[in-house]
């Protein structure tokens, strides 16, 4: 067969600078089918290889780039294309450590002490609050942390729509879920504003179904992921904990079906500071509540584990008085707050000092204990001894590690007093910071 | 510019469909460059697109690719890097 192919170009390029409707190509070809067409879509979108039967599958060994790096917003807390949730009991301060997050990224400040990767759009959708109380709670962190009305014009958008607003998904009478209003009115704003982070607080108003219902919250949680990856955006929903004993960074605690907390990449648990953590850190019982951790709960995308971010709940003054309300409101926000370090101004020296004295034991002859009743023989006197400046938490802290890590080696002796057998501490040297 | 094309069949309606088949991979190219032109497509996704519609369809296996190529090069001539 002899081709003419400049013949075929040029009477392509006559069609195609001519009266030629590009839409007709599709038709003009018998053999480019649906799913070509598809594919070829699908390609230009950067999205997938040929497949036979629609599922994308693609070749590895085809991958000879690597892919982009994941979206991150604001530290390993809210990505795009991925659902965030921060899980907590009602009045620990979700709200407060949440709004002061969004302020991060519509002003690319780390208030929160976490990294700001890229300043975003957020709009934030109060489904508990009105929209005063919502003004209130903004106006709290913007006045704590100096952010001025222009910092956040057209970075910022919040609302309150209450019931006018909708919901996601309801349920009818025969349990069929269908999709909600809220659903369409969410996505003509995140276009409409070009959002790069929904926050919808708290989950469980964004739905009318049952939440035990695993299949049908999972049909609730689709509708955010899927807007998540239509619009490369990033959507947090802080969700309500389930009743029982506060446990830091425990996923499992979120209230009703599992699907949610399941389909949710990034979550994490916010829980006031335990009694024990103030004897550590040196905070009075009756404050101890204004301090609250955040813990990685199930970090799907990213290594979990590492340390508790602190914070410490703020009181602002919003200078809202009125005659009748004179002293105007005070709402809650959050800053960051660094626990005292334990180890951390102890120097190896200092540290031998105590484990010298530990193992030497009091002058009667008694050796120290690690035991709560100890009282004349605590250990944790010697560091307070050596190191003043520690609380008796720290100072019982640091006894507990060596005890952990066998440093100090609980054993029983006789008290050359009473003849009794009572037990004791003595250092294992080998084990001695340095050595 | 001709080309001369080796087939197994000879088919009397063979070479009219690879003329049509040739011409319409012109005309998709050409779309394809005008988007390449409107900064909607990089240059080398928009001709892996036109190479692989060319594949996929068995135009290539049919006219070699040689073929293929000159067509490419022709119809994304002006949006060329």
């Amino acid at each position: 067969v002899k081709l003419d192919l400049q013949a075929i170009l040029e009477n392509a390029k006559r069609k195609h600078e001519g009266d030629y409707d590009p839409v007709a190509l599709d038709r003009l070809d018998p053999s480019r089918d649906q799913r070509e067409r598809q594919f070829e879509e699908q390609r230009i979108n950067g999205q997938a290889k040929p497949s036979s039967t629609g599922l994308n599958v693609r070749d590895a060994g085809d991958d000879i780039e690597a892919p982009p790096p994941r979206g991150w917003l604001l530290g390993n807390t809210f990505c795009r294309k991925f659902l965030s949730s921060l899980l907590a009991d009602g009045g620990v301060g979700k709200t407060a450590q949440r709004y002061a997050a969004y302020l991060s990224l519509a002003t690319n400040r780390p208030l929160t002490g976490e990294h700001v990767f890229q300043r975003a759009r957020v709009l934030i959708i109060s489904l508990e609050d009105d929209t005063s109380e919502l003004q209130r709670r903004i106006l709290a962190a913007r006045i704590h942390h100096d952010i001025s009305t222009t910092d956040v014009k057209e970075w910022l958008f919040y609302c309150a729509p209450g019931a006018a607003g909708g919901k996601l998904m309801t349920a009818d009478k025969g349990g069929r879920a269908s999709l909600g209003l809220l659903a369409a009115n969410l996505e003509a704003e995140i276009i409409g504003h070009q959002i790069d982070l929904v926050g919808l607080d708290p989950f469980v108003k964004t739905h009318s179904i049952p939440e035990n219902e695993n299949s049908l919250i999972d049909e609730v949680v689709q509708v955010l992921t899927d807007l998540a990856a239509k619009y490369n955006i990033a959507v947090d929903v802080p969700h309500h904990t389930s009743k029982g004993i506060p446990e830091p960074g425990n996923a499992n605690r979120g209230r009703g079906a599992s699907s949610m907390v399941d389909a949710a990449r990034l979550v994490t648990t916010l829980t006031p500071m335990s009694s024990d953590e103030a004897k550590i850190f040196g905070i009075a019982e009756t404050e101890r509540k204004q301090y609250i951790r955040l813990d990685n709960g199930k970090v799907n995308i990213i290594r979990g584990g590492g340390n508790p971010k602190w914070f410490r709940l703020v009181g602002v003054r919003l200078k809202n008085g009125t005659e009748l309300y004179p002293n105007g409101d005070e709402v809650q926000t959050i800053e960051p707050w660094q626990p005292p370090e334990t180890w951390g101004d102890l120097g190896n020296n200092l540290l031998n000092q105590i484990l010298t004295q530990i193992d030497a034991g009091l002058p009667d002859g008694n050796r120290y204990s690690d035991t709560p009743s100890s009282k004349g023989r605590a250990a944790w006197r010697v560091v307070t001894q050596y190191a003043p400046q520690k609380t008796e938490g720290q100072a019982r802290e640091i006894i507990k590690t060596w005890v952990k890590n066998g440093v100090l080696i609980p054993g029983d002796y006789e008290n050359p007093a009473s003849r009794k057998t009572v037990s004791g501490l003595t250092v294992d040297h080998a084990k001695k910071p340095g050595k | 510019m001709t080309s001369d094309i080796n087939l197994q069949t000879q088919s009397p309606d063979l070479e009219s469909r690879i003329t049509r088949q040739l011409e319409l991979l012109a005309l998709r190219s050409f779309e394809l460059a005008d988007r390449v032109a409107a900064g909607e497509l990089q240059f080398l996704d928009a001709v892996d697109v036109a190479f692989d519609s060319a594949v996929a369809s068995g135009l290539a296996d049919l006219v070699g690719y040689d073929v293929i190529q000159v067509v490419l090069a022709a119809t994304f001539e002006k949006v060329r890097p």
